[in-house]
């Protein structure tokens, strides 16, 4: 995966399915080209259908899979995964407030089993109240209609039944403590962002640290990122960096394992789980 | 242990991590490239690398089970953790027994935050995650982390799994051993496993190499110098063997033999 351009947000399944169509063409030694040849695309088309780039075309997954000698039984178990790998995710009812290169993110985000995130400037998404939302997603719009403002937010609160749900992912977030200080909504707003904090850092599955600012430059400061995992072994970690204008989506091997290397390190600098709960405690009496 | 500041870089990736080398060999994802170097290296040397750390995690699941099903111990304490791999072992412990309680313990900053994040109890239980080096064992018996998590008065089972052979006899193992188990109240256990060069004694010599030249301090022993880690405790059957053959409950992997296991495991109990 690269740079995300295309409208149809990739499951997670999918990728994990054409990552596994490149593998078996590999295994029976065909070639891009001789595999477009035998139905009738280009070997650009082939490439881009093992990379996610493009959705599984269920007549084309066929075929291909009876090229590469594929027993039946098994071609039928992989169809019938394509055809749920190309049903539209949840977020397809939200598509008119979801920027292409952000859908994406909402899609990796629903299939992970863990989100490593890295916040420098805001409360991670799946931890603001609504009003915290609201006044970051504004910022955001400029003056933007308020219709798409209120979708966004919906969009957003829809996200983070994510962490309620049975098997929900573990989130582990490291968040500066700059955060707390910069006064998202007002004063009332970021009491209430606190107290939510403060509650999520008491679930299980949610691990948060924050980054205090004596520990002076460090290697995160850039921007922030993500780190998704995913439950099947053969799928990597794929590592997601935003800038102004859109987002980039990587899972080379190198990129990916300079990123946890990153977040390793960052969570030795950050305050512990208890004393980041600690600050919370104490930054919630303050605001009282 | 030395006390990190905010500021100490406890990652060097120069050197190779024996615990990344390890979650590499189980088909983890969280290592470096300069783990997954000298752990390809060891490969090339002993291709069952993987088989041998698989069989051996596979030895702490039964061994964690057989304890929960078949004694009263329902706390731990877990030296040499390393990063967490699904199953960990409190999801074991708590599977049947939700209130049991654990302490992971080891000294390496990044691995203990991954253990913190990813390895919570279940609410009616506890987990407690300690930062200590094992060659000082009173820098974990005298934790008062330690003693507010567990009942030493009660029985433990102290786990040393694939842990010893990183503490070479200079660092005197067999005191150290001695020391934890005597901490212990009678009814605990011992369970332990130690990589040996018994079974296919040639590679050993070089595996051990890949790791000294990384800055990792090993030691592997025989079955002779594994048996004194118990030294007055009673084993459970069938005693100190391969995991392979510990109380096995379903297929071995494919490739796993005594020879490309190279590993001794035992449980014992403490009268």
């Amino acid at each position: 995966m690269s740079e995300a351009k295309s409208g149809t947000a990739p499951t997670v399944l999918r990728i994990v399915l054409s990552k596994r169509l490149g593998a078996l063409r590999k295994r029976a030694g065909v070639t891009f080209d001789a595999a477009a040849e035998a139905i009738d695309v280009t070997p650009v088309t082939i490439r881009r259908m093992e990379k996610a780039e493009v959705g599984l075309k269920i007549p084309y997954v066929r075929q291909l899979l009876g090229l590469y000698d594929v027993p039946a039984g098994e071609i039928e178990e992989f169809i019938e995964l394509a055809r749920t790998a190309n049903r539209p995710g949840w977020w397809h009812d939200y598509r008119d407030a979801l920027p292409d290169w952000f859908s994406v993110y909402v899609s990796l985000e629903d299939e992970a089993t863990l989100i490593r995130t890295y916040e420098p400037h805001y409360v991670p998404g799946l931890l603001q109240t609504e009003e915290y939302a609201r006044a970051v997603l504004r910022a955001g719009l400029g003056r933007g209609a308020d219709g798409e403002l209120e979708r966004r937010v919906a969009l957003r609160l829809k996200r983070q039944e994510l962490l309620e749900k049975p098997g929900a992912p573990a989130l582990w977030a490291l968040v500066e403590e700059a955060v707390l200080c910069r006064p998202v909504g007002g004063r009332e707003v970021m009491r209430g962002q606190i107290e939510r904090l403060f509650q999520a850092s008491t679930m299980t599955n949610v691990t948060l640290q924050l980054l205090p600012f004596e520990v002076g430059p460090h290697i995160g400061a850039f921007g922030p990122f993500s780190l998704f995992r995913f439950p099947m072994p053969e799928l990597p970690d794929i590592v997601y960096t935003e800038s102004i204008s859109g987002a980039s989506y990587q899972d080379q091997r190198p990129y990916v394992a300079a990123h946890l290397e990153a977040l390793d390190r960052l969570s030795t600098q950050a305050k512990t789980v208890e004393e980041t709960r600690k600050i919370l405690e104490d930054a919630r009496k303050d605001r009282i | 242990m030395a006390d990190l500041g905010p500021t100490a870089d406890p990652i060097d990736t120069t050197k190779p991590h024996g615990a990344r080398m390890y979650d590499y060999y189980l088909d983890g994802k969280d290592h470096y490239e300069v783990d997954q170097e000298a752990a390809a290296q060891v490969e090339t040397i002993f291709p069952t690398a993987r088989i041998c750390a698989k069989t051996n995690r596979q030895f702490m699941h039964r061994a964690t089970r057989w304890i929960a099903a078949h004694t009263d111990v329902r706390q731990f304490l877990d030296i040499g953790t390393g990063i967490p791999t699904q199953p960990n072992l409190h999801q074991i412990a708590q599977q049947n027994h939700p209130e049991s309680r654990i302490v992971y313990v080891d000294n390496d900053p990044v691995v203990l935050r991954h253990a913190q994040a990813l390895m919570r109890s279940s609410p009616e239980g506890r987990t407690a995650y300690i930062q200590a080096d094992v060659r000082e064992p009173d820098s974990i018996t005298s934790a008062d982390l330690l003693h507010r998590t567990l009942d030493l008065s009660r029985p433990v089972a102290l786990s040393l799994n694939a842990l010893l052979h990183f503490v070479p006899d200079t660092y005197r193992p067999y005191d150290i051993v001695e020391h934890l188990v005597g901490t212990l109240a009678p009814g605990s256990y011992l369970i332990l496993s130690h990589c040996t060069p018994d079974f296919d004694p040639e590679p050993w010599e070089k595996i051990l190499e890949v790791y000294r030249s990384g800055g990792i301090e090993t030691q592997v022993r025989t079955r002779k110098e594994v048996l004194r880690f118990f030294e007055g405790l009673a084993f459970v059957d069938p005693g100190l063997v391969s995991p392979l053959h510990w109380r096995p409950d379903g297929d071995p992997l494919p490739g796993a033999t005594d020879a490309s296991v190279s590993f001794y495991a035992g449980v014992a109990l403490k009268r």
